[in-house]
């Protein structure tokens, strides 16, 4: 059927490599999510699939097929782009027949197809308008609509849902999740959104600089994140990194100790073969305790969020990293905590990661609570 | 209240002042673009007696100028070479611009911008300047006294205008548009005119039109290429007309001429008034 392999996929502009050899596997009917920040290359890589841009090394196959040198129509594809990309000239009807017409379906069937198609989206009512007739939500259904129309096996979206407001947004959100499952398409979703990530993927992939990172349920991810790239890129507010030295390592445990961060043995089977590594910890898996030691955090900024608060701390030594990353805790919102105030850090162990120097997760074992 | 009066007087005093000079200025620019028209209008329907007496509104109408216009042999011929010309010319223009457009506005190759900068050098040589060597290559032809020489040389002038403007015009519209036919499985031809034709119809009137008036106004290819009276277009046949002694002008004749030719142009300019205002603004053709 229509699942999406790709081989060492590479993409060149001029000299520059966009995509650094992508090998990734999409299964028949699976939702995959392509993230990462702008340049990453993750709609380029969208492009490659639908066919709008060539291969320039590597192979394309869908459905068992090398695709690489058949032009997009023949590919089976089907794709909403950002804009919409509505022909502004065309009715909402003509807009979802334009590519059935262009196949050679006969008129009756033609027609047949787009009701049924303006059905799902209920679309109905604005069959006879033009496109500068319909609100945002309703140009994205007109778009989504001519992308099924012609029930291609993949859909591909890039940030369909980024031009829209944010109540709009979520509701949208709701109804792509619904087509997945009424269609039962593969779909190939574009978005720079955590949260339509999150929520909409059976699959992630995170790309960074023309390479992926890491691909793997949304749970996987946020939970066992590979590197501190997808650690940092997943989650929000992102991750807070501390840098750690290793005091003793054995089969038990790697044990530690930073800056504000009193020693403490994590269930990791190796250190990577370096003394320095980075823990990271979650902003919602951070306890803050008002506190009377000097080795302590201050609470240098407090954001309020209505049902929470977020805690913007300052290391032991007054001093910050470079690039202004505080250490950030989230706390229900009834906390008492004020500028100023002296805290101390805790986390349960299960939600601690150890990255190595270069930013790759140790593998950890097997987990044990332990409290400290 | 009344203390706020006064300013609001001066004010108000100093709007209308504005406003009648805004009109005083609109008024003298009417009567300057249209006065000499005006005048060739009415001394049109006078007749040749009355021809030298000065007077700014319409004392007669007398139809014998019209009358000796047309019963001149050749003047009907002369109106249908100039609409066969000049209808030929925006054809032309209309459907090489469009396809010169595509391909210079959304296919990238090498040299593309040498293409544009040499397509609108040419526009700039002055007509006397290849007036001769276009002689020889009309005669080479063998399209000599024919409509056709006028079609190939109008051509000349009109197609590098048409070409920029359209490919300008080409490029505003969105990439995805074009995409979005390629995913819908359209071919190039099918995207050029079932997506991107549709959306340029302002720029094809304005240019279209742009290009019929130059066409039908044009003196001096007429002149040099066409030799004999059936083949002859309006300009050139309206300085032909000559009276009844070398030593007298037909003003009369010359005048309804003149209205004749210049009629076809206001009404074609009428209809297509409101596709040309949007030609100008367009670019919000966004999806």
């Amino acid at each position: 059927m229509a699942d999406v392999r790709l081989q060492q996929v590479k993409k060149e502009f001029g000299g520059n490599l966009i995509i650094k050899g992508v090998d990734l596997e999409i299964k028949n009917g699976e939702f995959a999510v392509l993230v990462g920040p702008s340049g990453c290359g993750k709609s380029t890589l969208l492009r490659l699939i639908a066919g709008l841009e060539s291969i320039s090394d590597g192979e394309l196959h869908i459905g068992g097929q090398l695709v690489n040198d058949l032009p997009p129509r023949e590919r089976g594809v089907g794709m909403v782009f950002q804009s919409y990309a509505l022909y502004p000239h065309m009715t909402v009807f003509d807009n979802i027949a334009f590519g059935l017409k262009l196949a050679g379906q006969d008129k009756e069937a033609v027609r047949q197809r787009v009701m049924e198609t303006a059905k799902i989206l209920q679309l109905d009512e604005l069959m006879g308008r033009k496109p500068k007739q319909l609100s945002g939500g309703q140009r994205q259904r007109v778009a989504i609509g001519r992308a099924i129309a012609r029930e291609s096996d993949i859909l591909l979206m890039d940030e369909p849902l980024s031009n829209l407001d944010a109540a709009l947004r979520v509701r949208m959100r709701v109804e792509i999740a619904r087509l997945h499952k009424l269609l039962g398409s593969t779909m190939i979703y574009v978005t720079h959104d955590q949260t339509e990530a999150m929520t909409l993927a059976d699959k992630i992939v995170v790309l960074n600089a023309g390479h992926i990172e890491q691909a793997g349920s949304p749970r996987e991810l946020f939970e066992r994140p590979a590197n501190t790239f997808v650690a940092g890129f997943i989650g929000s507010p992102k991750m807070n990194f501390f840098d750690v030295e290793v005091s003793t390592s054995d089969e038990q445990g790697v044990q530690i100790q930073g800056k504000g961060i009193s020693a403490i043995r994590l269930p990791f089977a190796s250190t990577g073969g370096t003394s320095r590594l980075t823990l990271g910890i979650r902003p919602e898996h951070m306890q803050l305790t008002p506190s009377n030691d000097q080795h302590s955090f201050t609470v240098s900024n407090i954001e309020y969020l209505g049902n929470e608060i977020y805690v913007y701390l300052l290391p032991p030594d007054g001093t910050s990293n470079l690039d202004m990353n505080f250490p950030v805790c989230r706390a229900p919102a009834g906390n008492e905590l004020a500028i100023g105030d002296k805290v101390a850090v805790s986390f349960s162990v299960e939600h601690a990661h150890l990255f190595d120097g270069d930013g790759q997760a140790l593998p950890r074992p097997g987990v044990t609570a332990i409290e400290c | 209240m009344n203390r706020e009066r006064t300013p609001d007087k001066a004010a108000a005093f100093k709007r209308v002042l504005l406003r009648a000079g805004f009109w005083v200025l609109v008024i003298a620019l009417t009567f300057y673009a249209i006065f000499p028209f005006y005048y060739a209008l009415i001394s049109s329907f006078k007749p040749s007696s009355a021809l030298f007496e000065v007077s700014a509104l319409p004392t007669a109408l007398d139809f014998s100028n019209y009358r000796t216009l047309f019963a001149q042999p050749t003047f009907s011929r002369s109106i249908f070479n100039s609409a066969l010309v000049a209808v030929l010319v925006v054809l032309l223009a209309l459907l090489l611009g469009l396809a010169a457009a595509y391909a210079l506005g959304r296919v990238r190759f090498r040299g593309r911008g040498m293409v544009m900068v040499v397509v609108l050098g040419v526009s700039m040589f002055p007509q006397i300047a290849v007036l001769s060597g276009l002689f020889e290559v009309i005669r080479w032809l063998g399209i000599y006294n024919t409509p056709w020489s006028l079609v190939l040389s109008y051509s000349i002038f009109t197609l590098p205008f048409t070409v920029w403007v359209m490919t300008t015009f080409i490029r505003q519209l969105p990439n995805e548009l074009e995409e979005a036919a390629i995913m819908d499985g359209a071919t190039p031809w099918v995207t050029l005119t079932r997506v991107f034709l549709p959306l340029m119809v302002p720029a094809m009137v304005t240019t279209g039109l742009l290009a019929f008036i130059a066409a039908w106004n044009e003196f001096l290819f007429a002149l040099t290429f066409v030799l004999t009276n059936e083949q002859r277009t309006v300009p050139v046949a309206i300085a032909m007309i000559s009276g009844n002694s070398q030593f007298e002008l037909p003003w009369g004749v010359l005048m309804a001429a003149s209205v004749v030719v210049t009629v076809p142009l206001v009404v074609l300019v009428m209809i297509f008034q409101r596709r040309i205002v949007s030609g100008l603004t367009a670019g919000a053709v966004k999806g």
